[in-house]
Parts: structure tokens; sequence; C-alpha cells
């Protein structure tokens, strides 16, 4: 006779009632670690503003950074050298920065 | 339309989005607080723990997440495994105690209702209950269930004979076993 198994069946079968959520997700996303930052964001940034910036500084300290250079130096260097030379040192500090706190986040 | 669990899945990993994430755990929160429940013999704050711990684990880990099995199955796993580690760190015996839970065979004569399977299916060892709680409350085939658990299909097979074979024992007034 299968009527005791056919009940047992039916119970296990029965749906179990859904638990409402209360506070339970909130919870959950209040005991998450802190929110990764944007690496992409911050190394566009960063690159854009050492950018301008060493532009800046290389457009205002170029004459006097020439003087200084052709008083010390026994060769002539070329301004726009200078300012090469400037310009990538401005832009590549920070540039190492970004990949140096890169890597120390993986 | 909501988004599928891949789509939310996708803005958590691309942007770590938390509403994204929100919404996963809303979804599912039931199903495993449930499951853990089930396991834990239905000790509802240690259940709610373990639920919290099982999405945090999901969400540090959903990276490793490849979709190749459906996310509920890749979540049933963590929870289960959340909960074995539990359970071996706390150093009770997970053996079924006659003193505290009493006997359920004598309770029942030939109706069998829903509360009576609940107490009977307590008794089962944990992987047993796992096994029927994820067959027969969340619909999951035996295939998925041994991907959830990561265990043979014979095994998952052979649990859900068993087990039948037990809670019919029980359930029917037949003789006591001692749970393995």
């Amino acid at each position: 006779m299968s009527k005791p198994h056919d009940s047992i069946e039916a119970a296990l079968r029965a749906s179990e009632p859904p638990l409402a959520d209360d506070e339970f997700s909130a919870n959950v996303l209040a005991r998450l670690p802190p929110r990764r930052r944007s690496t992409n964001a911050a190394r566009k940034w960063t690159m854009a503003g050492s950018a301008a910036l060493g532009s800046a500084l290389t457009l205002a300290l170029a004459g006097p950074l020439e003087a200084v250079v052709a008083s010390i130096s026994p060769w002539s260097i070329p301004p726009a050298v200078l300012s090469t030379v400037a310009v990538l040192t401005v832009v590549a500090l920070p540039a190492l920065l970004v990949l140096y706190t890169e890597r120390t986040d993986r | 339309m909501s988004d599928s669990d891949t789509a939310l899945v996708a803005r958590v990993i691309a942007s770590d989005d938390r509403g994204a994430f929100e919404l996963l755990v809303r979804r599912h929160q039931s199903a495993v607080r449930n499951f853990l429940r089930r396991l834990a013999r239905n000790d509802v704050e240690r259940a709610n723990d373990l639920a919290q711990e099982t999405f945090i684990k999901m969400y540090q880990g959903l990276h490793t997440y490849r979709g190749s099995a459906k996310l509920t199955t890749w979540l049933f796993r963590i929870a289960y495994h959340t909960f074995l580690n539990d359970q071996r760190g706390r150093q009770a015996t997970d053996e079924f105690s006659e003193d505290e839970h009493g006997s359920v065979a004598d309770t029942t004569a030939h109706t069998t209702d829903t509360l009576d399977v609940d107490r009977a299916l307590e008794r089962l060892p944990v992987r047993q209950r796992a096994v029927f709680d994820l067959h027969y409350k969340k619909g999951m085939t035996h295939s998925e269930i041994a991907e959830a658990l990561e265990l043979p299909l014979g095994t998952i097979k052979s649990d859900l004979v068993r087990g039948h074979e037990k809670l019919k024992e029980w359930l029917t007034g037949g003789t006591h076993e001692q749970t393995a």
C-alpha cells in the first residue's frame, strides 16, 4: 500500500514559505568590504592633471630654467629639449605612482 | 523586466555596483536562509548568520564565477560549505539526539503532515538534509545538486533513496534506527 509514502512525498513537495527580507539585505550590505576605488578613472584624471600641470610649469619656468642651465652647462641646450625633459619628468612621476599603487592593490 | 542574475553579476564585477548586489541578495535570501535553517535544524539565528556569511563570500568570489553553472547552484555550494565549516568549528556532534528532539514516529499514525516530515528531516544526517532540501524545496535536479554539493551523482541518488526509507520508517512507526 502506497498511502504513507504518497503522503510523505506530498509533504516533502510542499512549498516552503518565503522569508521576508526585513533587514537581512541591509545587514549583508553593511558587512561588505569598503567600495573599491575606480582605478581606471583615477588613472585618467592623474595623467590628465599631471600633463596639464607639467605644461603650465614648463611654460612658466622655461625661461629662468634655460638661463640657469646655460650658466652652469658648458654646452648649449636648446629650450625645446629642456621643455620636453621637464614635461616628461612631471608626467612620469605621477604615472609611476599610479602604477605602483595598482600593483600593491592586487 | 527584471535583470537576470548574470546581468546583475556583470554589473557588480564591472563597477562594484552595490545596488545590483543588493538585488541579488533580496532575490535569493529566502531560499538560502531556508536551506541553512534546514541544515541548522531550525536554529534561526545561526542560519541567518551563516546566510550573511554566504552572501559576503559570494560577493568576494564573484569575479571567479564563470556562469557555467546557475548562480543558485554556486550560491548553495557556498552556503553548504559555510555550514560545514561552522559545524567543524563547533565541536557539537551532528547526530540526532532523542533527548533534544523527541521521537517523531510515535506522534504519527497514517496521517503525515508537513510538520511531521520537517521534524523527521531533522533526524537525517546533514548531507541528506541538504540533498532533500535542494531536491524537494528548491526543485533542483540530481545533476544540479551533485554540482552544488560537489558530490558524485550516485551519492545524491542513493541519499534520496536511503533518506526516503528512513523517513518512511520513522513516520509510519517502524523501528528506530541510529542515524549515520
